[in-house]
């Protein structure tokens, strides 16, 4: 139903235009009035005015019905009349040829002439109108909303910053790309942003709530002078997400990293609260979580083994993804599953414009990927592989056994899109395969398979959907191949099935709601051992399979109290059952967990629910934006975890056993407390924050002493229960623009362990706080880019951070001709401080937009004044020292790269 | 069309990485600091087998990491119990050393044990009891010729790999028990070698030298637990060690290492320097072993693997974490007390076997009873000795 004002708009309009025209001769200007009027009805006097000259009133009945007219004129121009009539009243005239003479309210009028509430008047051509006429005038305030695409490829762009000119009104577009704010209907310069991208600025005027799309381009196409490190807008500040690392691939591309290999994983380690044990060795420690504590998705997909060649690459393809965000805290309500954090990393952005390809050749692996469409702009795909090709690095380890091992790896992954005006349907498919051979000794294989198959559709402008349907499957096989008559393979897997629906309303003013269901089946094979070979007395052995299922529903509700204040309240909650088919010993009460106090076994039936657990997980963050360079945020979040990695190494490895949360071993749960501030400066050419969190972990499990994890059908027995605590706070300078761009990161963190057995073989150091093994108190990192022109650069990057906690030997003692050791407190000391300077130099491909084949260069040198860090210490027999000698054994120093590492890398697009 | 370009673009590229010069990773010895070292921790280091006694029983207090100096705890009671009603507490014979008498306490087969530690400080540590298990039995020692190689470290920390022919030597043990069975192992040999030549002098007479050189065939502990057949426990085809066709010291007679080793063993004979010159290559006439089997409780078995473990720990990039050595003790007196050490009730058997060339150049095996081991190195001429196999 239109509003009555709209008609008399129309009828104006339709007047202007010669329509339904009615010719009055005379001049409102040059006619003039002498009467008087004494309470008066509007109405009625305006009529008499009709009558008594040649003039035609256009109004509504109802704005006037109730008004009345007093005055008194001798002879005044009929226009100063008029003028009296509607002065102190909310409505306003428009004289139209002449004598035509129309009202209405003055706050349409001041939409259809420009005059606005917001923003000044702007006729231009190049104006978008946003919003429907009709409605213009209805709200005090209104909703635009749009999406940032990719103006090439029209793939959504995650994390552009929408901001109003001159105004602290701003926010940062979601993973849909869509973006909303609230202002008053008027006309503004909508100034849109994102790494890499061309700075644009819209005219927009606004009249009602609608939705406009922002495009941009990137910079190489549009641009001749290229800045890799675009100015960026203050998306830092104006975001209501705090604790979030996102990364774009071109962001990426700067990095210099190990043997010059791009590396989404490792590269994040260079950003504050992200960790890793050291070059060699898989995941990261985010905020002192362990490494299974990260739910690392691709395309919604997790993944549970991150890396090749254990832990020399991860298993992602860098030049497949489109964006990676990493959230460190504040973990959106739409995520769960792990406590630490989620990486998710997103291949989206496929080029539906046209074929290419890119590709490189590595130290050990080459990689190749193609996109393009199918059908143009509707159906579009993206298909990558790398394959390993030697073991020449192995060969080269320090390790006598790494030298005579073999590894290769491979990994495909593929996206294949279709869209639509209102639907788009992508199905994405990846496999892994890695295989290890350890000397004679043993030999490994293990390998990711991830499928996920999502739909998406757009309601209307502020109403869309994402169905996501997923599964994850990985596999580890293990071959003892040691001994003739014990050698054995064994074989386990994790199956991970989920269907997640997703619905994002925008319709309000203030609000913007994300909500969905999820529901995941878990499946596990904790090991299965089989005899090799025919004279093999390995006795076949099968563990109890482990079945669960996770549901949970969310609700997220981005609040916009005010352009100061903004407040993202999420609530997710999670219900987890542990079901059978499975074996379980039971224990006596009051006693420990192991096997001297097993008093039975049960056997439960497929689907019997074994346990259950549930509750409520609440997010919330709050934004206080003080002018449009500063803001505050803080945010809780609790998280819940059912699938947990069971590890005794201090560095995850493939004989590690994935364990669903069951009778003895609880799912675990953070609760984390963040607050930072931000701070921008010279036009958000510098960008500063500080971050600082505290973490509470409870149901998190350490190992006892001695403990034996390989197939052990009762690994409970071999765990103690702990509670945790983090803390840190987190400091990051960044310069984003010029000649010369980087950043400087601090990061001052502590992770402990307290274990809470009430009986000595649970009690690791006595029960108090300890530090897990990947605490390190405090972390530096300096990166920096010097841009010599738009296509030479070099880079450096120094990096410093506590030693890792390990545990010593304090004591040795002799026993049957054997010196031994008697080790420490768990973790009571540190290796040495970590620290490394690289170095390296980028020739990028040409910008020039027809040239089909772009190659780049790379040449870096990894630890250039060659510091021999520490990546473990072992105890082994000392080769200087014979059989006579009483100290027979000594404390090693394991270094990975101790000298100088120069590569040369070529990486190509066409 | 456009993806034949490709292809062939793509392996004109395919050449492109160049690495200058990779010089990865190493090791070396790390000396900690501070190390909090000044605590008193007990080591008891005591067992009782199916032989008679006596047994012994150590008790020392640990030495600081960076120390090897252990100090012995003097004027302790220490007691052997049974679950028979057995007991006798053991005399302090040596400083920290307590030895049951001759003809006291004996360990019998099926009987449980326990010792017991009453420290002067007043604090009182007993071990978990263990039963003496039946004596084990090897069912069958033999061996087949293989290589070895052995993993050693230049002083620049480049890593070298010598390799030695010789035999590997295998056991089989059918313990013909339901239960599961656990055993230890200790092993060594010795090698025969015989070299032929002529005295110094003016008037050289022919000489015969022949020389034993011991060594251990295991290292470190060596456990194995058997395995179930669907009848009985039993280990089949174990490794136990491997026999060198040379003693790793020495090849021959002209090495400098060993020369000057025979030399005083053969010169009151008359021999001089110069009659190694005229000594023949060592003609290695075979080797004898002493493998010696115990059976042990599976406390006992875990605490061995373990310091296997801790003792074969090298350079493994993902080696475990390191864990405490459980030992069999527990403080009584005192629960925040512990001690390190096992004692061990085990019963055990030897086996001698000689492994030597028959004079068609074929391996022979001969097991060996009642056999005189003779447990150090030794040189004689011209004379074989008892011990000698195969003469």
């Amino acid at each position: 139903m239109r509003a009555p004002w709209f008609w008399v708009v129309f009828l104006v309009l339709n007047l202007s235009l010669g329509e339904g025209r009615k010719c009055y001769a005379q001049n409102i200007d040059t006619m003039r009035f002498a009467g008087r009027a004494n309470n008066a009805g509007f109405v009625e006097f305006i009529k008499s005015l009709e009558n008594d000259y040649s003039i035609k009133f256009y109004y509504q009945n109802e704005w006037f019905q109730d008004e009345e007219v007093t005055l008194n004129y001798t002879d005044v121009p009929l226009r100063k009349v008029i003028d009296r009539l509607v002065e102190s009243s909310p409505y306003m005239y428009e004289v139209i040829q002449d004598n035509m003479i129309v009202f209405w309210p003055r706050e349409k009028f001041a939409i259809l002439t420009g005059n606005m509430a917001g923003g000044k008047e702007d006729t231009g051509p190049d104006v978008i109108e946003v919003g429907d006429l009709s409605e213009a005038g209805k709200y005090k305030e209104v909703v635009l909303s749009g999406t940032v695409r990719d103006g090439k490829t029209g793939e959504p762009l995650i994390g552009a910053t929408i901001q109003i000119e001159n105004t602290t009104n701003g926010v940062v577009s979601n993973l849909k790309g869509d973006f909303s704010l609230t202002v008053k209907p008027g006309f503004y310069t909508i100034l849109a942003s994102n790494i890499g991208f061309e700075k644009t600025s819209y005219k927009v005027k606004v009249i009602s709530n609608g939705h406009m799309d922002v495009e941009l381009f990137e910079e190489s196409i549009q641009i001749n002078e290229v800045s890799v490190y675009a100015q960026r807008a203050d998306k830092n500040v104006r975001s209501n997400q705090m604790s979030v690392v996102e990364l774009d691939a071109k962001v990426l591309k700067q990095l210099p990293s190990i043997t010059g290999e791009k590396d989404i994983i490792k590269s994040l380690t260079m950003l504050p609260g992200v960790k890793s044990v050291g070059e060699f060795g898989s995941g990261i420690n985010v905020r002192g979580g362990s490494e299974d504590q990260n739910l690392y998705l691709i395309e919604g997909a997790p993944i549970f083994n991150t890396s090749h060649v254990l832990g020399l690459i991860s298993v992602i393809n860098p030049d497949a993804v489109s964006s990676v965000s990493l959230y460190k805290g504040h973990i959106p309500a739409g995520f769960g599953e792990r406590v630490s954090s989620v990486m998710d990393v997103r291949l989206n952005d496929i080029n539906g414009e046209e074929l290419h390809s890119t590709g490189g050749i590595g130290l050990y692996n080459s990689r190749l990927m193609l996109e393009g469409p199918v059908i143009k702009e509707k159906l579009t795909f993206k298909l990558g592989g790398r394959t390993s090709y030697s073991d020449f690095l192995l060969s080269r380890m320090p390790d006598y056994y790494l030298q005579n091992s073999s590894a290769s790896f491979h990994d495909i992954n593929g996206l294949i899109k279709y869209k639509t005006d209102n639907n788009w349907i992508s199905l994405f498919g990846y496999t892994s395969g890695d295989h290890f051979k350890y000397a004679d000794n043993m030999e490994y294989e293990y390998g990711n398979t991830l499928t996920s198959l999502s739909w998406g559709h757009f309601f209307n402008s502020n109403l869309n959907s994402v169905i996501t349907a997923s599964h994850s499957g990985y596999k580890v096989s293990k071959d003892e191949i040691h001994q003739k008559f014990e050698e054995s393979r064994t074989v386990s897997k994790v199956n991970y099935s989920s269907i997640k629906s997703n619905f994002s309303y925008s319709g309000l003013q203030k609000n913007t709601f994300d909500g969905g269901l999820q529901g995941i089946l878990y499946k596990l094979q904790p090991g299965e051992t089989t005899p090799l070979g025919n004279v093999s007395l390995i006795t076949p052995e099968k563990l109890s399979t482990e079945k669960g299922i996770e549901t949970c529903i969310y609700i997220n509700d981005q609040v916009e109290i005010s352009r100061y204040l903004s407040v993202n309240l999420g609530l997710r909650y999670t219900f987890y059952a542990f079901l059978g088919p499975h074996v379980q010993q039971t224990y006596l009460d009051e006693y420990p967990v192991n096997g001297d106090y097993a008093n039975d076994t049960i056997i439960y039936g497929k689907n019997d629910i074994i346990k259950t657990y549930s509750g409520l997980e609440p997010r919330i963050s709050i934004k206080l934006q003080l002018d449009d360079k500063n803001s505050i945020k803080g945010s809780y979040n609790r998280n819940r975890q059912y699938l947990s990695l069971i590890s005794y190494t201090a560095i995850s490895t493939p004989d590690d056993v994935w364990k669903l949360a069951d009778n003895y071993i609880k799912p675990i749960m953070i609760d984390q407390f963040a607050v930072g501030y931000y701070r921008n400066f010279f036009d958000n050419t510098i960008e500063t924050s500080i971050e600082g969190y505290v973490k509470y972990l409870s149901d998190i499990y350490d190992y006892k002493n001695g403990a034996m994890i390989e197939m052990n059908q009762n690994i409970e027995t071999e765990l103690t229960a702990a509670s945790g605590r983090n803390y840190g706070i987190e400091l990051m300078i960044k310069k984003n623009k010029g000649k010369l761009d980087g950043w400087i990161s601090y990061t001052y963190s502590r992770s402990f362990i307290k274990t809470i057995g009430t009986f000595d073989e649970g009690k690791i150091n006595n029960n108090e706080f300890y530090p897990s093994s990947h605490d390190k108190p405090n972390d530096i990192t300096l990166f920096a880019t010097y841009h010599f022109n738009r296509r030479f650069r070099v880079s450096g990057n120094f990096m410093f951070s506590s030693g890792r906690a390990i545990t010593l030997p304090e004591y040795t003692f002799c026993t049957g001709g054997y010196q031994m050791i008697y080790y420490s407190d768990r973790n009571k000391y540190r290796l040495p401080p970590y620290h490394r300077f690289d170095i390296s130099m980028s020739l990028d491909e040409s910008l020039k937009n027809k040239k089909k084949w772009k190659g780049s260069w790379t040449f870096s040198i990894l630890n250039v004044y060659g510091r021999k860090n520490a990546y473990s210490l072992f105890y082994k027999k000392d080769d200087t020292t014979g059989a006579n000698t009483t100290k027979m054994y000594s404390l090693y120093k394991l270094y990975i790269i101790g000298k100088p590492l120069p590569t040369l890398t070529y990486n190509f697009i066409f | 069309m456009y993806n034949i370009q490709m292809t062939n673009s793509f392996y004109k590229i395919l050449v492109i990485i160049i690495i200058c010069k990779v010089v990865i990773s190493c090791q070396e010895i790390y000396t900690p600091d501070d190390l909090d070292d000044d605590k008193n921790i007990l080591v008891i280091e005591g067992g009782i087998t199916n032989r008679p006694g006596p047994y012994g029983v150590k008790l020392k207090w640990a030495a600081p990491y960076n120390s090897t100096y252990e100090i012995p705890i003097r004027k302790a009671i220490v007691r052997i119990s049974d679950d028979k009603g057995n007991e006798e507490i053991l005399s302090e014979t040596e400083p920290g050393k307590y030895t049951t008498m001759s003809g006291g306490i004996t360990g019998t087969v099926g009987n449980t044990y326990t010792l017991t530690v009453d420290l002067p400080d007043g604090s009182q540590y007993v071990s978990k009891p263990g039963t003496l298990k039946s004596v084990p039995e090897i069912s069958n020692i033999y061996a087949s010729i293989g290589l070895d190689e052995v993993v050693g470290r230049t002083s620049a920390g480049e890593i070298y790999i010598s390799e030695f022919e010789g035999l590997n030597v295998f056991l089989d043990i059918n313990s013909k028990s339901e239960q599961p069975c656990f055993y230890r192992f200790a092993a060594s040999y010795f090698i025969q070698n015989k070299y032929v030549g002529v005295t110094g002098g003016s008037e050289p007479e022919q000489l015969t030298v022949l020389c034993i050189e011991h060594d251990n065939m295991i290292d470190l502990p060596n456990v194995k637990a058997a395995l179930y057949n669907g009848r009985t426990y039993e280990v089949r085809q174990y490794k136990i060690g491997f026999l060198p066709y040379y003693s790793y010291n020495s090849s021959h007679a002209g090495d400098t290492n060993s020369a000057p080793y025979i030399l005083d063993w053969i010169s009151p004979l008359g021999a001089t320097s110069s009659s190694l010159d005229n000594l023949s290559a060592p003609y290695h006439s075979g080797w004898v072993t002493a493998i010696n089997i115990y059976s042990i409780n599976e406390d006992v078995y875990n605490y061995y693997k373990s310091v296997a473990d801790q003792l074969s720990a090298t350079d493994y990039i993902f080696d475990p974490i390191p864990t405490q050595i459980e030992s069999n003790f527990i403080c009584t007196s005192d629960s925040s007390k512990f001690a390190l050490g096992i004692f061990e009730v085990t019963s055990f058997n030897s086996y001698y076997t000689a492994f030597f060339w028959d004079g068609a150049g074929d391996l022979q095996k001969k097991m060996l009873e009642d056999y005189n081991w003779i447990s150090s190195d030794m040189c004689v001429a011209n004379t074989y000795p008892d011990y000698w196999v195969n003469p």
